[in-house]
């Protein structure tokens, strides 16, 4: 279909059109008049071409469901012929594409749309929106790709995006070392995806020996058994830690906090609702692989929880709203993976719609709260605000029930079928004990989860202002996308309401055709399956941590400060601990960065020794050469001449010698 | 031993090797012409040794009488430079004259 | 051995004592009248190969007239100031050389002897013969070609023995002689020259000056028509 080169093309064209324009609206800005205008401009040709790309998306939805099997695809053949394989240049639009392509473009749409007034005069306004745009293209190609090379052109090119946004205020040093940190750790991920990638293209061969990129080809190869056990573990195990790198697991999630020095639409855009589940979603594209290997999806699953209960701490005692909402994130992920390590992969791509939705709206809610209060991100200094930002308020409530699971929220179902899956799902490491083990851990991550979702909103919305800033009304532009996330966010829930509720699972039926590779086992949470009255103690153990959660929130913030002071000062040393991360950054920083300084040493003494003194040992022995050749050089007639009768003897000689 | 098969050869060859060896060496200019006029001589020598008895006895004189006239060009033409080297150096040693040197 | 062998081989030595003496003696006169009898010798030895004309040719232009030219020269510059230029240097190295040589000329000479065959039908050399060559048939242009290269010898020497030896260009020439050596501007007209001023005004020598006038008066004789 041509249809399909258009979905990233259109954010393509406005990157590019926003490019241009930067150097008129930094003209403009010279001129001192037309700056506005500009922006507007710019803000409108942005914002038109995700929502041109979400129509697109819409379209090509309706399309595929009258295809025989739900997938269109777009190749361009013989794009990079190599000896032994050719890359294809390809699209493919199935169900699940077409869904991260709705989100994306239909999220994107709508920060865009927010960004307009969050960003109104700022001196980059263009630049903002030209690398935005290129974000959006970047993530669009990397959801569309139907091989492991094309998902790898957008994955860099989200992570450029990534980098270039998190430093976009690069004026400020610290800004720019974040964007700096973002992209090197991220390296280390991108590294462990090349290897698998070239590790997959090289074993996972088709009956006729023939190796492949494409992700259909990978999985056909995987589900057919044509590929060694250990080959499969070694591939997944490396796709993980390319996963890893990109949403932010244990151990390379150090960059996401940091991450947040980007301006806010670009948190919610890249650091909640996009870049971060891209790592989710080649775990579930590539499923069959994570399937046949018990090493590697077991791994998949404790790294998850690991790094969810992990996160989750942090977020207790976070100051910054932005950070708190930061670590949620890579807590939330984490439950992503812990789902998707025990195969459920449809309840772990329904959480990570609904996550898209919700924390979006909670990061854009957050970005409305910090504009008001003239860029004050300190929750220990809000407070009140439910007065004065009521829809800011209104909405970010529904996506904090949400996040904590508050029941009837669709983060609460999303979640629940999470933990389910769990249980229900495939043993990890084939112990049906650590199963239940990260349920608790989850369960105990859910509950923390809870606490400080509503602790954010008590200490930012309820209570008395402990500021002296008089907050601002916020645009409309703003505005609007809050409420319609809001809205989405409650409508999500109709997605993949548990089977106790009827066997009314669009997103579920509508993901078959690419979850059920290789029939029934190929999903293995729904072969076990849950018996109805197992479902509804689940759903009543959730709503009951969500419940505590809330009320130890409302208990600890609801009359301000005071208690939570004296909570922390009871137990001074692991609220320290907590405050400062674990020292896990102090760790990174002692361990890595000493030890690649000490080698940046080590290779500097080498190249001025070793390689300087062998090129200036070169160069200097040239010029005793040059010194001892001058002195044949003496422009006396006799010794040239002696030379010359020299060189004829000798040529004499020679023929003598050979006739 | 007749003089006219390898002695008189022989003879060319010393006197070409002697003339080398007071062009290499002499420093005089005009001591440096006299050699090269030393293996113009050894090449005549050679020349009309190698044609006696042939029927080419003439050809190897008109060539002979050639290696003269250019060799008496090519004293006339030296010797002009001498002078004109003393004119510039007050002096006719080679070795003085080295401006060219690198 | 005959009478003929024991003279050449006389004569042999004695060129090669004198040419010994041209090489290793200090006094450039010495040194000439040494390079003398070995030309004497070696016109003896022409004539026992049956060059007759060849050897009076030798002592014609080398005794006669190259070796006048060389002690002339000698006598010009002062027997005095040739006595202070060092006697030689590189010895060794050009006595490597010249050892060399010899070697290498043994080598040959050997070839070229046994080479030869025994030819003794004594063609001798005469006069008629040469000339033959020389004026008539076979040589006649190379030898007017040497003539040609005696006359461009004799020109360069007229030249390198000029007194005044200084480099001049045809700048220097052009400025002595009074012209301008810039191309001659003749196309246009100066633009413009209502009140009789002259355009070119760097151009101030005579015939750009004409010619600039001259185009004007054209010019003005042509407004005149009008």
């Amino acid at each position: 279909m041509s249809l399909l080169p258009l979905i990233p093309l259109f954010p393509l064209v406005g990157a590019a059109a926003c490019a241009i324009l930067h150097a008129r609206t930094l003209a403009a800005r010279r001129r001192d008049a037309g700056a506005a205008q500009n922006e507007r401009v710019v803000g409108a040709i942005a914002t038109l071409a995700i929502v041109a790309s979400f129509a697109v998306s819409v379209a090509g939805f309706f399309i595929i469901q009258h295809e025989p099997e739900r997938r269109v695809a777009w190749i361009v053949s013989n794009w990079i012929p190599t000896g032994g394989q050719t890359i294809d240049f390809g699209f493919v639009l199935d169900p699940l594409s077409s869904v991260m392509c709705l989100v994306v473009s239909g999220v994107g749409a709508l920060i865009h749309m927010y960004a307009t007034g969050y960003m109104r005069g700022d001196k980059g306004y263009a630049r903002f929106f030209t690398y935005l745009n290129l974000f959006v293209a970047a993530m669009l190609i990397l959801v569309l790709a139907d091989s492991l090379p094309i998902l790898f052109i957008g994955w860099e090119g989200v992570g450029l995006c990534s980098y270039l946004l998190i430093g976009f205020w690069h004026e400020n040093m610290k800004y720019a070392e974040a964007g700096q940190k973002a992209f090197v750790v991220n390296r280390i991920g991108d590294f462990g995806f090349l290897l698998a990638m070239f590790g997959a293209a090289t074993w996972c061969v088709d009956a006729a020996g023939k190796g492949s990129f494409q992700f259909a080809a990978i999985n056909e190869s995987v589900l057919a058994g044509h590929v060694e056990p250990w080959q499969v573990t070694v591939i997944g195990l490396l796709l993980f830690v390319g996963a890893c790198g990109k949403s932010a697991q244990l151990p390379l999630y150090v960059w996401l906090p940091d991450a947040m020095a980007g301006p806010t639409p670009v948190s919610a855009l890249i650091h909640a609702a996009t870049m971060v589940t891209a790592g989710v979603y080649l775990v579930i594209r590539m499923h069959p692989i994570f399937d046949a290997s018990v090493l590697a999806s077991s791994v998949v699953a404790c790294v998850g929880a690991a790094t969810a209960l992990f996160a989750a701490t942090m977020g207790l005692v976070a100051r910054d709203i932005k950070k708190v909402l930061a670590y949620s994130t890579i807590s939330q992920l984490g439950f992503l993976f812990l789902g998707a390590g025990c195969g459920a992969y449809d309840a772990s791509f329904y959480h990570l719609v609904t996550h898209a939705f919700f924390k979006a709206l909670l990061f854009l809610g957050a970005g409305a709260v910090i504009l008001a209060m003239h860029h004050e991100q300190d929750l220990f200094k809000m407070g009140g605000l439910k007065r004065a930002l009521p829809l800011e308020y209104r909405t970010m409530f529904v996506g904090a029930a949400a996040l904590a699971g508050i029941p009837l929220m669709s983060g609460f179902f999303s979640k629940d079928e999470i933990l389910g899956g769990v249980l229900a799902g495939r043993p990890v490491f084939g112990n049906e004990q650590i199963n239940l083990v990260l349920y608790v851990v989850g369960a105990a991550t859910a509950l923390m989860t809870a606490f400080y979702t509503f602790r954010l909103i008590y200490l930012a919305f309820e209570g008395e202002s402990r500021s002296n800033e008089h907050p601002h009304a916020n645009p409309a532009s703003m505005t609007i996308p809050l409420a319609a996330l809001a809205l989405l966010t409650i409508a999500a829930a109709a997605l993949g309401l548990p089977s106790v509720f009827g066997e009314f699972k669009p997103l579920e039926h509508w993901l078959n055709p690419v979850l059920e590779l290789g029939g029934e086992s190929g999903n293995a949470a729904k072969a076990h399956g849950l018996s109805h009255s197992a479902q509804w103690l689940l759903l009543g153990a959730s709503a009951a941590i969500a419940m505590i959660g809330y009320s130890l929130a409302r208990a600890t913030y609801g009359g301000g400060l005071a208690k939570s002071r004296a909570r922390a000062e009871a137990m001074p040393g692991i609220y320290k601990t907590l405050v400062d991360r674990w020292y896990v950054d102090e760790l990174y920083h002692a361990v890595f960065t000493k030890t690649l300084r000490l080698a940046g040493v080590v290779a500097g003494l080498f190249d001025a020794y070793v390689v300087d003194g062998a090129v200036n040992g070169v160069a200097a022995s040239a010029k005793r050469a040059a010194a001892a050749a001058r002195g044949l050089a003496d422009g006396k007639l006799q010794s040239y001449s002696l030379w010359f009768g020299a060189g004829a003897v000798a040529l004499v000689a020679a023929v003598l010698l050979l006739i | 031993m007749t003089f006219f098969g390898a002695p008189v050869y022989f003879l060319a060859v010393a006197l070409f090797a002697l003339g080398i060896f007071g062009f290499l060496t002499r420093r005089n200019a005009i001591v440096v012409l006299m050699s090269v006029e030393l293996m113009l001589n050894a090449a005549n020598l050679t020349f009309l040794a190698a044609a006696r008895g042939t029927a080419h006895v003439h050809e190897a004189s008109a060539y002979a009488i050639f290696i003269i006239l250019v060799a008496a060009a090519e004293a006339a033409v030296g010797l002009a430079l001498v002078l004109a080297l003393f004119r510039i150096k007050q002096s006719t040693d080679l070795d003085v004259a080295s401006d060219l040197k690198g | 051995m005959n009478f003929a062998d024991i003279l050449a081989y006389t004569l042999g030595a004695a060129t090669l004592a004198a040419a010994l003496g041209v090489v290793l003696r200090r006094d450039a006169v010495v040194a000439a009248m040494n390079l003398v009898l070995s030309f004497f010798c070696l016109s003896g030895i022409y004539l026992i190969l049956g060059f007759p004309f060849l050897a009076a040719i030798q002592i014609l232009v080398y005794a006669g007239a190259i070796m006048v030219l060389f002690l002339f020269v000698i006598m010009l510059l002062g027997v005095s100031t040739l006595a202070r230029t060092p006697v030689g240097a590189r010895s060794g190295l050009g006595a490597a050389i010249a050892l060399a040589v010899v070697v290498e000329g043994a080598v040959l000479s050997v070839k070229l002897a046994s080479g030869a065959a025994a030819n003794t039908a004594a063609t001798t050399e005469t006069v008629a013969g040469v000339s033959e060559l020389l004026f008539k048939q076979g040589l006649v242009l190379p030898f007017e070609i040497t003539g040609v290269v005696l006359l461009a010898a004799m020109v360069a020497v007229v030249v390198i023995g000029r007194r005044d030896l200084r480099v001049r260009s045809v700048a220097d020439f052009a400025r002595e002689h009074a012209f301008d050596p810039r191309p001659l501007v003749t196309s246009m007209p100066p633009p413009a020259a209502p009140d009789g001023l002259d355009a070119h005004g760097l151009h101030t020598n005579g015939i750009i000056k004409n010619n600039a006038r001259a185009a004007g008066e054209h010019h003005n004789s042509e407004e005149i028509a009008k």
